[in-house]
């Protein structure tokens, strides 16, 4: 139980540290393969923590929920040794690239006050971490005890190892602008009504895969059909609403998003294409719907 | 009681905020005035554009490069035409401020930035920017917080002692508009951008005066359209045939237009600049309120001026892109550095590119070209 507890606390931490380096690592890869890469070297232990954070960050929500004992030993054996290795890209590479004076100091700032001091103090610790991690796997993960439910090949392929990630990484993506709110928020408030139903769409998937990770899926049976009929229909109408209002608000306020919202949105002035508002009107209407559908369709299959 | 006491005060919120309006704000809150002619009669404005610093830029690299162009090319004041960061954070803009302050301090310039498209896209508030220039010694910033559209509309107001005598508007060209669900569009000058620029200019009594811009008017276009007509390549990216379609009129210009081809306005059709979603009356303004130039950024491997008018009879005004600064994000080989403006109390105006490679990439001499743009 204590176990339990601890991995939900790590998953949690892990789900907003990985969003952010996620928002800071992504469009700089994109930029940086927009222009031949010039200074692509100076990303790179930003590149290696945030594949570090993300490695770590879905081992333990493997451990958490687990598909077989094995992919449980895996979480632990393989999560460690990527996060050890991803760690150690990061703080060997911050030292090699200030020996061959790429960072004139180890705190040159940039992407943070003090990088890439931060990134090769992360990398050090992801390093102990991923060795704890990957040691507990191979001495003590066997004697766990582990639950786990039989999941068919598809169900695993299609939406444990495809669309739930896709998902959580979009969700996590745009925690940013949320946990970042205080900072980057247009305080002018010269677009309050048109930005506010994208804020909205930020923060319901969060609110949604927090609600599912902490309360839904510890429920089951008819408990568990009902409080998804109920959450689920919110959740689906609150998605529908906020992607109706935003669309007309940006219709209404064109320039409501270029103007205040470009942070949150930094693949799509790259490419002048809508991509953020698209995703964000996916992951607020598909997942609850597809949710609600599938647990209908089960309640139905049980009742025949 | 408290139920509709709740509601009328929700009901009130949103009247309170449109109730919040800025009132009249007097003309000379834009205007910064520079006495750059004392002693000369002639001064330097140079165009620098499309910096692109981003939080992962080198800014070393990139303080030794604009060190070595301003060396070259001793300027007056220094206009940035937007885009000078994208995907930066506060550290960017920082070091922006501070790198461009120790650089005004040793080579006696002043610097005025307008905003480009990308020039809002990071970890900060949309007034970050102005908040750091505010405190800079060596930047004008005139933002005001008002009704205009756009932000970073100003002039500064070249003087030989209490005369004015040129003045330098920068306008903000705004950034993207969505006016179809599926895309973003650039954005123009808007119409009451246009009116605050003739208030000022009939402020000035019509002073000769250049604007600086980010995003390209679609005259730009045609000019390039009818030195295609000419005979120019549209291969060589030196002018596409209009078949005589293009409005307006041509007399010298230089330089190529290497960006792919787009639609940016459904009105242009294909075109080799990015210009904003409309025509608008900028350009035509300009003819009536003795507009010199109107150079822009935005598109980083186009180079092309010319000297257009709407009517033949009407006076020429240049019209172009200043050349890239630095290597940020995609950039022309041998084609990078800024344009330079050398203004006359007498109201003439010379302009040349003046191209400035990285030290890193010297083959001889100290990196640095010039080229007259009508020679």
């Amino acid at each position: 139980m204590k176990r339990k507890w601890v991995l939900e606390v790590l998953e949690a931490i892990f789900f907003a540290l990985g969003g952010m380096a996620l928002s800071v690592s992504l469009p700089g890869l994109v930029s940086q393969l927009a222009s031949d890469a010039p200074v692509f070297l100076r990303y790179l232990p930003l590149f290696f923590i945030t594949f570090a954070l993300l490695s770590f960050g879905v081992s333990v929500h493997v451990a958490l929920h687990p598909r077989s004992k094995t992919t449980y030993r895996l979480a632990f054996v393989l999560g460690g040794a990527l996060t050890c290795l991803f760690g150690a890209g990061s703080a060997i590479s911050s030292i090699l690239l200030f020996a061959n004076g790429t960072f004139d100091s180890l705190v040159e700032g940039g992407i943070t006050w003090i990088y890439p001091l931060d990134s090769m103090i992360f990398g050090f610790l992801f390093d102990f971490v991923g060795l704890f991690w990957f040691l507990y796997g191979i001495k003590k993960a066997k004697n766990d005890e582990v639950e786990f439910l039989p999941i068919p090949l598809w169900k695993r392929i299609v939406i444990l190892d495809l669309l739930i990630p896709l998902y959580c990484g979009i969700a996590a993506f745009f925690s940013v602008p949320i946990t970042l709110f205080f900072l980057t928020y247009d305080f002018t408030f010269a677009h309050f009504f048109a930005t506010l139903p994208w804020y909205m769409l930020m923060l319901l998937p969060l609110v949604e895969l927090a609600f599912y990770e902490f309360f839904l899926r510890k429920l089951d049976g008819f408990r568990h059909f009902q409080v998804t009929m109920k959450a689920g229909s919110i959740f689906l109408l609150l998605g529908l609403a906020f992607s109706i209002y935003g669309y007309f608000a940006s219709a209404y306020d064109p320039q409501a998003i270029a103007e205040s919202l470009t942070f949150a949105f930094p693949l799509d002035f790259l490419v002048s294409l809508p991509i953020g508002p698209i995703l964000l009107y996916l992951i607020n209407i598909l997942p609850p719907m597809a949710y609600l559908l599938a647990t209908l369709f089960h309640q139905q299959k049980k009742r025949n | 009681m408290k139920r509709r006491t709740i509601a009328l005060l929700l009901g009130a919120f949103p009247l309170l905020l449109a109730s919040c309006g800025k009132g009249e704000i007097p003309l000379s809150s834009y205007i910064e005035t520079l006495d750059v002619f004392s002693g000369k009669d002639t001064a330097k404005v140079l165009q620098l554009t499309d910096l692109h610093w981003t939080y992962g830029t080198d800014v070393p690299r990139q303080k030794a490069y604009l060190d070595a162009l301003l060396t070259n090319s001793s300027p007056d004041l220094v206009v940035f035409t937007g885009d000078n960061s994208m995907l930066a954070n506060t550290k960017t803009i920082s070091s922006f401020v501070s790198t461009m302050d120790e650089l005004a301090k040793k080579h006696h310039f002043r610097y005025a930035t307008t905003y480009g498209n990308h020039d809002r896209q990071g970890f900060y508030h949309r007034n970050a920017w102005r908040d750091a220039f505010l405190k800079s010694e060596y930047a004008i910033c005139k933002e005001v917080d008002d009704e205009l559209s756009g932000d970073s509309n100003f002039a500064i107001s070249l003087t030989k002692g209490e005369e004015t005598k040129w003045n330098i508007v920068l306008i903000d060209s705004n950034s993207y508009t969505q006016l179809q669900a599926s895309r973003y569009d650039y954005d123009v000058i808007h119409d009451d951008q246009i009116r605050w620029y003739e208030e000022v200019q009939e402020e000035a009594q019509n002073v000769p005066n250049l604007v600086y811009c980010h995003i390209p008017l679609h005259e730009l276009e045609f000019a390039f359209r009818l030195a295609g007509d000419k005979g120019e390549s549209l291969e060589e990216g030196k002018g596409r045939p209009g078949t005589g379609s293009a409005p307006g009129f041509l007399s010298r210009y230089s330089g190529v237009m290497l960006e792919k081809d787009s639609i940016s306005s459904e009105e242009l059709g294909v075109s080799r600049s990015y210009v904003g979603y409309k025509r608008t009356s900028m350009f035509a303004k300009m003819s009536e309120h003795n507009g010199k130039g109107v150079f822009f950024g935005h598109d980083h491997v186009n180079d092309f001026i010319a000297e257009y008018s709407l009517e033949e009879t009407s006076p020429k005004i240049a019209i172009g892109y200043g050349l890239k600064t630095g290597d940020g994000l995609y950039f022309q080989e041998g084609m990078i550095g800024g344009t330079l403006s050398e203004i006359a109390v007498d109201g003439s105006v010379h302009f040349t590119r003046c191209y400035q490679s990285y030290q890193d990439s010297y083959e001889g001499g100290n990196g640095f070209s010039q080229e007259e743009v009508f020679a």
